[in-house]
């Protein structure tokens, strides 16, 4: 009994009860603003029950198990994919407007929202250690790869992009995984690699990085401007590119590599800039995007709408107009929560994520071993700079790209990647009391 | 220890630099503003980013930099927020666009925001109505004008294609009942999503003598003010021609389309017809005031000594200036050719006071003027044109134009309230009050939200200057060109004008004042093309200062 009660994660299952709330009431909002009236049941929250449920299973069954790694990330978690649940319920008659196919989006991600929590508990129940990992990073290379071009030559085209794999009855998208699948690569890579920190070579006057480090960043720096030239995806590239010249920078130190990187990268975008219309098009609209009002430019100056419209409180869950934005429910979740929840639902939006990645990169620094170190560091900054491409992109800091909100957007495959990193930090959090 | 100074000044420059560029870089020139972010966000890398040296392990030093590095992406990103959502956001939701085939960009929340909102009445002081609001069936609301000679005075209410005009644009967040009442209700009532009601606006002017002046001036063009003595609360205030502001009425109801075409068919008939309906005569209309003027050169003479209201002047029926002959019309057929300046300005003696704007100069002459409103922006409900002294400065340097300024011909031009305002800083010892229209503030149920507190504008002239000129004023209708204007009981002064505008029929003009015991009501008359002053408009002022002493206590 005692030590059940040590192994109780009580700061976990405290921390639960915002997001539970918050589920809760925010459903019965949503629900009461819809039909305008004051009478409910439960039967018509139980989505937001059964969100609950699986939130108090989930750290029961962390307790249970005696698992003792981090305990605010899960919280931090349930409240994102909590937020990003209601959103979506809250968008779902808007969305059906739009045709058939689009009728049973708020069911879908429930099922995939259930579906994460599976993931993630199937992850802490039967991978203990992550540092086998290690040894298999170019099969997963290879996987990844191979994913990758699958996805290129068999893929479905949506909006223009080839990023998603039809497996029947659901479409799934490979790019999600091969994000996390990169971070392992590299974490298992650079951590191989560690010892040649201080090498470097000449060639005649210029002191380069030692091979193992330069070969990695003209592979990836080529990678990411085939990416920006091909499909036109700045936010991919800047993504994969950050990823590395961040896990780059924590394994050598080298500020003047990444400097390095990113002028190289920067360069090479400004000339693709000049050189392929399509890529202007995109910049110049992101300068300007009054300049086609309906055309390129309507849906950020609808989402410009939305936000402004929010102003400090908000219009309410359900009284605003968010439905109005082209593709709302990915690219512009954000939009919609600024014109309903107003400046203090985007402030605790931006303050969650800045927990849940302080937290990320907590763990990699107490990390014991460098590759799990990596790993952390590297899951975290996917996470961190999907949000900021996404929310920058939505406030017109940078250029428009479609990348997800982590845990908020609607779809299956990111949200499930982003379950994976959870689960993988909540291991490595862990690994420091595996040692005794 | 410098390092950490430089440190906290770069963190403190950035958030000056953020708070200067929120506030002051326009929503449109984005490019501005981003760099300047770039730059701030470089600033507080700088300021947070640890040193190297800092003796942990580089591994755990160089994931506190990534750290630092997202947050200050971050920090840029509440920044932009609060811009975007608090500073600007009134300008980007009023930002809109037409496209090439016609159509509107705009924010669509526009169309449905107010939808429920039943906006307040305007009224009298009387409780007439000048605009109402009506439910149409399925809860729609329309706006309407049920009072011809009330309607425009209003403005018009568009909201589905022209917008606002003046008091449904001035007023239109009091009307909406969204300000002017309870800042916490409204708030709460905002964030309740309860059932907005819109205020009602009463305003000073009086159906009756507003009627009055409408039937007056009939098919002639023109205006009238009557405001107070005293507090500058307008009675009554007649344009014509005028709009039909019904007939400019779109809204986003199901009648959209149909009121949208019959709108826009009406706005093309009034802005193609003749005489302007949508100029608002009294606060916009700039008229040639013609001998009205002859109060405010009559006022810089007294003000500046040159002459006191019994000092002779001699008019021999003509005056040479230059290569110009300035002939008087308008001497009394008495065979006198000596007058006191009192006399003069009774008779309207246009070769002395021609003579006395060459006399005062081109300084004193306007600088009187401006303390008499001329080139300033009359504080009022709604936009107030500026009267002119000249169009071009130097033709005040030539003796012919301060001898044509001198009676109020030149390249004068004043609004009809300029020229009431300027005979109410006489009677109001020489201050001139802010001239206001709306009354009060009330809720749906009747209750008092706020009421307009008259206030003193600026001073004309001296208070024993203006009792002088008052004198002058009465003493033209005792025995000058104004005599009809005569009220038995009752003290009255005024001042006719005709003023000519080229080859057409001149402008016929009439200011004055009224009272008990003493002065209490002020007006101002035009009429465009009208003829003589004393023959066309002072019947109708005199008219309107009888019904305003029978009807405003």
């Amino acid at each position: 009994m005692r030590a059940a009660l040590e192994r109780f994660r009580f700061t976990e299952f405290q921390l639960l009860i915002v997001p539970s709330l918050m589920a809760i009431v925010g459903l019965l909002t949503i629900f009461l603003a819809r039909t305008g009236q004051a009478t409910w049941s439960w039967a018509d929250i139980w989505v937001s029950l059964a969100y609950v449920a699986l939130l108090v299973g989930v750290s029961l069954w962390f307790s249970a198990t005696g698992f003792r790694g981090d305990q605010a990330l899960f919280p931090i978690m349930a409240m994102l994919a909590g937020i990003g649940l209601l959103m979506i319920q809250r968008l779902q008659p808007e969305l059906a407007e739009r045709g058939e196919s689009w009728a049973n989006l708020a069911s879908r991600q429930v099922i995939y929202l259930a579906l994460g929590f599976l993931l993630l508990w199937g992850m802490m129940t039967f991978v203990r250690r992550l540092n086998w990992l290690r040894r298999y990073k170019y099969t997963l290379a290879l996987t990844g790869v191979v994913l990758m071009v699958i996805t290129m030559v068999f893929g479905v085209e949506i909006n223009g992009a080839r990023l998603w794999l039809d497996l029947g009855f659901v479409l799934v998208q490979p790019g999600e995984l091969v994000k996390v699948i990169l971070v392992v690569f590299l974490a298992g890579y650079l951590a191989d690699h560690h010892d040649l920190l201080t090498g470097h070579y000449r060639l005649g006057p210029l002191r380069l990085p030692p091979i193992p480090y330069l070969i990695p960043l003209v592979f990836m720096w080529l990678m990411a401007v085939m990416i920006v030239v091909l499909q036109n995806d700045l936010g991919t590239a800047l993504l994969f590119f950050g990823i590395f010249l961040a896990m780059l920078y924590a394994s050598t130190g080298r500020l003047l590599y990444v400097v390095a990187g990113l002028v190289s990268f920067v360069i090479a975008v400004y000339l693709t800039y000049e050189m392929f219309s399509h890529v202007a098009v995109r910049v110049r609209n992101w300068i300007d995007p009054w300049a086609s009002p309906l055309g390129i430019g309507y849906q950020q100056i609808q989402g410009e709408y939305a936000l402004a419209s929010g102003n400090l409180f908000g219009t309410g869950l359900g009284y605003g107009e968010p439905g109005v934005i082209p593709v709302v429910e990915t690219d512009y979740i954000f939009a919609a929560i600024g014109e309903e929840l107003g400046l203090l639902g985007t402030f605790a939006v931006l303050a969650l994520y800045m927990l849940l990645i302080t937290r990320g990169y907590l763990i990699a620094i107490r990390a014991v071993s460098q590759f799990e170190r990596l790993l952390a560091l590297g899951v975290t900054t996917i996470l961190a700079l999907q949000a900021v491409i996404i929310v920058a992109g939505n406030l017109r800091l940078i250029p428009l790209t479609g990348i997800t909100l982590p845990f908020i957007s609607a779809g299956g495959s990111a949200l499930l990647a982003n379950f994976l990193i959870i689960g993988i930090l909540l291991r490595i959090s862990e690994s420091k009391w595996d040692r005794r | 220890m410098i390092v950490a100074l430089s440190r906290a000044a770069a963190f403190t420059g950035a958030i000056i630099l953020l708070v200067f560029g929120m506030l002051y870089t326009e929503t449109h020139s984005d490019v501005a503003w981003l760099l300047l972010l770039l730059f701030c966000g470089i600033l507080m890398m700088y300021a947070i980013l640890p040193r190297m040296s800092d003796s942990v392990p580089h591994v755990n030093s160089t994931i506190v930099s990534i750290g630092a590095i997202c947050m200050v992406g971050f920090l840029l990103m509440t920044v932009q927020l609060v811009r975007i959502q608090i500073v600007q956001a009134d300008e980007i939701s009023q930002r809109s666009a037409s496209v090439a085939d016609g159509s509107v960009v705009q924010d669509p929340r526009n169309r449905t925001r107010d939808r429920d909102v039943a906006r307040g009445r305007i009224l009298t002081r009387d409780e007439d109505v000048v605009a109402d609001t009506v439910e149409r069936e399925g809860g729609v609301f329309e706006r309407t004008y049920p009072n011809p000679h009330l309607s425009y005075l209003a403005g018009y209410h568009s909201p589905a294609l022209f917008g606002n005009t003046q008091l449904e644009s001035v007023y239109d967040e009091t009307l909406m009942g969204r300000e002017g009442g309870n800042p916490f209700n409204e708030w709460l009532d905002q964030v309740l999503h309860r059932t907005r009601h819109g205020y009602d606006i009463q305003l000073t002017v009086d159906s009756e003598l507003q009627r009055l002046g409408y039937d007056l001036l009939g098919d002639r063009d023109g205006s009238i003010v009557v405001m107070d003595a005293e507090t500058g609360a307008i009675y009554a205030m007649v344009s014509k021609p005028h709009i039909d502001p019904n007939r400019l009425y779109a809204g986003y109801g199901p009648n959209m389309d149909q009121q949208v075409s019959e709108a826009s068919e009406y706005w093309v008939q009034v802005t193609e017809s003749e005489g302007s309906p949508l100029l608002f005569r009294p606060t916009q209309g700039l008229y040639a005031p013609g001998s009205v003027f002859k109060t405010v050169t009559a006022a810089s003479v007294l003000e500046h000594g040159l002459a006191d209201p019994s000092t002779v002047f001699r008019n021999e029926g003509a005056l040479v200036v230059g290569s110009h002959v300035i002939e008087e019309q308008n001497l009394p057929d008495d065979g006198r050719v000596s007058f006191t300046l009192s006399e003069s300005y009774g008779y309207s003696l246009n070769v002395v006071f021609a003579d006395l704007g060459i006399r005062l100069g081109r300084e004193r002459l306007s600088e009187t003027a401006r303390q008499f409103g001329f080139e300033s922006t009359i504080p009022f409900d709604f936009q107030v044109s500026q009267s002119r002294i000249s169009s071009n400065p130097e033709y005040l340097d030539a003796d012919i134009g301060l001898a044509e300024t001198g009676f109020g011909q030149g390249q004068l031009f004043a609004t009809p309230l300029q020229i009431a305002m300027t005979t109410q800083a006489v009677v109001n010892n020489g201050m001139m009050s802010e001239p206001f229209l709306m009354h009060r503030i009330r809720d749906n149920e009747g209750v008092v939200l706020s009421e307009t507190r008259p206030s003193s504008w600026q001073e004309a002239v001296d208070s024993s200057i203006a009792s002088e000129l008052q004198q002058i004023m009465i003493e033209s209708v005792e025995s000058g060109w104004a005599t009809d204007a005569q009220i038995s009981g009752a003290v009255v002064g005024g001042k006719t004008g005709t003023a000519e505008v080229g080859d057409r029929t001149p402008h016929a003009w009439y200011t004055g004042f009224a009272g008990q015991d003493e002065p209490r009501f002020v007006i101002s008359v035009i009429v465009e093309h009208g003829g003589g002053g004393g023959a066309v408009a002072l019947p109708i002022a005199r008219e309107m200062l009888v019904m305003a002493m029978d009807r405003i206590d």
